[in-house]
């Protein structure tokens, strides 16, 4: 990245903590039983950090350019310590809803020439004008962060209607570029340790799912297949799979018989663990594992700018859920920026369409233009 | 037949952990000095012992005596804890949480909630398509089943309503059993002084029954080091034949504690990552180290279980893993040493 660039991208960050790092402050729950973190604009992370007060806060945030600001979700009774000497009080129960994880979330992808020389971009995997191999680059953009939005309704649903959770007790965010967070910051299930939330995550993701084992009528996993047969029927690509489907579809007003069919399919471990991989990649909820079920995970703090997007990890309201223009409301100014792209497919950022640009000087808005250089897609910065 | 204060010891005798029960205890006002002044009393607490370390359970039935049975179990409790042997603390927990199950069994619904709740589970009694459940929050549920080894004790293959997982009668009484287990775990942990005559009395049963109980957990685990990279788990066999295409955090960690548990040095291991396509020596040193106790709080890390490895993404559950409820990618070493050679 060039010098300028770090540089105005270091005062957007300045500019942005400076206004904000009260707020920031007190919407975190016990910050001070928190670990703390930065990633500092250099690339340097800094751990165990221990903020007792808004003004040790307040001289963190001008110790360094956060990239990342982070805290743990858990609460420990020292949290400067190393990891074994924190000793952990609680931990908040978060889920992490990411366009990676999720095979049927279509994201944006160009690749860029790995030859120096020519550092052509394209659409292609390899290089249109040397052949030579190709970095993808995945770029997120309104649509992407729409189809994220199906999947966080379908975990709401789940936490609050099959789980019971309290809506007051969760609070949704905008993780700041590829998609939520859900913070569960209260209540029994802050208690839980690492196996227990292995426990809740593979119900969310149906890992290791075997429907041979299913004895129960009444099954949640054997009622949401019954549910979700015409859609499964239509997503089926592969004909052992849409036989045995056909077959369910047919049982299903015998959940009985429904059983003994899918227990007789242990004859057949081939066909069976094919069904098991297709149900749980298409029914499964593809929230992060990692983030739900690391005890000593760091986790972006909210308010904070995600580094990468230039974007606010903002909070929203669950009834806002179908309206919000979600980048639109994360971006911390109005402010537009002039940058030079080298290539940029056409996007949606912020309700507003963008692109294809092509080796040419564009105005965006500044958090747009600070995304396309930190993805490599534009440089040279500067004010319109 | 039993009278009605014997009721409550039979109650106590069948469920001694339970609050009732404790309170019964209390309510004796009998000094540990005059229970052991019949020696009769710690004599047939170290017989209990001895046959729950030599067939490793009990039979469910009750003497003529239920005051007697009740006072040797804490007798029992206090022996162990002056034992001072996890592995003879697993055994007496598990043969009397089991002992307990198989009374809880044959109890009406309302006896079976009442002990539920005096461990701090609440349930709702509910009727679904004709099919009659207990309802047990899921967080407990969660709790309760972690540890369950089948498969089977997955949430998802149980009926969830609001916030409930509804449980046969027959599911509910084996997660009560896991709750017994917690809550004996918390009796034996409570005893904090150990009176003198229990001390001598534990010490000249450790001798007796010293041959009973398996080498330490240490000698044990060296007995599967190997070098053969044959006997290791498919997990880990996955994983050195990935390594060269660059292991993510938790894949790394897991092949390091494994590799050292198996006898490797920390050079051998950074060199093994020498063909990582981002091989950073200060780096992986930085890692392998840490993972080895040698960095940071100085602990040393031991491998993860299956649960674990299977949430990370690269469990390759083979045959044996299968055959043998391998929980334990060491637990698989053991078995291709011992059994497969």
């Amino acid at each position: 990245m060039k010098k300028s660039d770090l540089h105005y991208i270091k005062s957007y960050l300045t500019a942005y903590y400076h206004r904000t790092y009260g707020k920031l402050y007190i919407s975190i729950k016990k910050p001070e039983e928190r670990e703390w973190a930065v990633l500092d604009i250099d690339g340097k992370m800094v751990r165990h950090l221990h903020i007792t007060s808004l003004e040790v806060f307040r001289d963190l945030i001008s110790s360094y350019t956060p990239k990342g600001l982070y805290h743990s979700a858990s609460y420990y009774e020292h949290p400067s310590e190393d990891m074994n000497l924190k000793h952990r009080l609680a931990t908040d129960v978060i889920f992490d809803l990411d366009a990676d994880h999720m095979p049927r979330v279509k994201v944006k992808e160009v690749f860029r020439c790995k030859n120096e020389a020519c550092g052509e971009y394209g659409e292609s995997k390899i290089c249109r004008v040397c052949g030579s191999d190709t970095k993808k680059i995945v770029i997120v953009d309104d649509e992407v962060i729409e189809y994220v939005k199906h999947e966080l309704k379908r975990l709401l649903s789940t936490l609050y209607n099959l789980l019971g959770i309290e809506e007051s007790t969760t609070k949704i965010f905008f993780s700041g570029l590829r998609g939520f967070h859900i913070h569960i910051e209260e209540g029994p299930l802050l208690e839980m340790d690492d196996l227990e939330r292995i426990g809740l995550k593979d119900f969310l993701t149906l890992d290791g799912i075997d429907l041979s084992l299913i004895r129960d009528e009444n099954a949640y996993i054997l009622n949401m297949l019954t549910e979700e047969l015409p859609k499964l029927l239509d997503e089926a690509s592969d004909w052992e799979l849409k036989a045995v489907l056909k077959r369910l579809d047919e049982l299903k007003d015998n959940k009985g018989e429904m059983l003994k069919f899918l227990k007789a399919m242990r004859d057949d471990r081939e066909l069976l663990t094919k069904l098991n991989k297709f149900i749980s990649s298409n029914l499964g909820i593809g929230v992060d594992p990692a983030v739900l079920t690391d005890l000593s995970r760091l986790i972006r703090a909210p308010l904070s700018i995600h580094g990468r997007s230039g974007l606010v990890k903002i909070p929203i309201e669950p009834p806002r859920l179908d309206d919000i223009a979600v980048i639109a409301d994360a971006m911390p100014t109005n402010v537009k920026c002039k940058v030079y792209i080298h290539y940029l497919p056409p996007i949606v950022w912020g309700g507003e369409e963008y692109g294809p640009f092509y080796r040419e000087y564009i105005t965006l808005p500044e958090s747009l233009a600070i995304y396309t250089v930190n993805l490599g897609l534009g440089e040279s910065l500067s004010i319109p | 037949m039993y009278g009605a204060l014997d009721k409550t010891f039979i109650w106590a005798v069948k469920y001694p952990f339970d609050k009732k029960s404790i309170e019964l205890l209390a309510s004796l006002e009998i000094s540990l000095e005059e229970i052991l002044s019949d020696e009769s009393f710690l004599e047939d607490a170290k017989k209990r012992l001895k046959i729950i370390l030599k067939e490793g359970r009990l039979t469910p039935s009750i003497s003529r005596n239920p005051y007697r049975d009740f006072v040797i179990f804490y007798l029992q409790v206090l022996l162990v804890k002056a034992m001072g042997v996890g592995y003879v603390e697993r055994r007496f927990i598990d043969v009397y949480s089991k002992f307990s199950s198989a009374f809880l069994s044959k109890e009406d619904e309302d006896n079976i909630r009442e002990l539920a709740e005096n461990l701090g589970i609440s349930t709702e009694l509910l009727e679904v398509n004709g099919g009659k459940y207990f309802g047990v929050p899921f967080y407990d549920f969660l709790k309760l089943s972690k540890r369950l080894s089948d498969r089977f004790w997955r949430l998802y293959y149980f009926p969830i309503s609001n916030g409930n997982v509804l449980l046969t009668r027959k599911s509910f009484i084996r997660l009560l059993q896991e709750a017994v287990k917690i809550r004996l775990f918390e009796i034996v942990l409570s005893v904090e002084k150990i009176p003198e005559g229990i001390s001598d009395a534990a010490q000249t049963l450790l001798e007796e029954v010293g041959d009973l109980i398996p080498k330490t957990r240490a000698d044990h685990t060296r007995d599967f080091t190997t070098r053969e990279v044959d006997h290791y788990p498919p997990c880990i066999k996955y994983l050195l034949a990935n390594i060269g295409k660059g292991l993510g955090h938790s894949a790394r960690f897991t092949l390091v504690a494994f590799l050292s548990t198996m006898g490797y040095d920390k050079e051998e291991i950074i060199q093994m990552f020498n063909v990582t396509p981002d091989f950073n020596e200060k780096m992986t040193r930085y890692q392998v180290e840490h993972i080895f106790g040698l960095r940071g709080g100085k602990t040393r890390y031991s491998v993860p279980s299956c649960r674990k490895i299977v949430s990370y993404g690269f469990c390759k559950a083979d045959d044996i893993c299968k055959r043998y409820t391998v929980i334990h990618p060491l637990k698989y070493v053991y078995i291709k040493k011992r059994y497969r050679k």
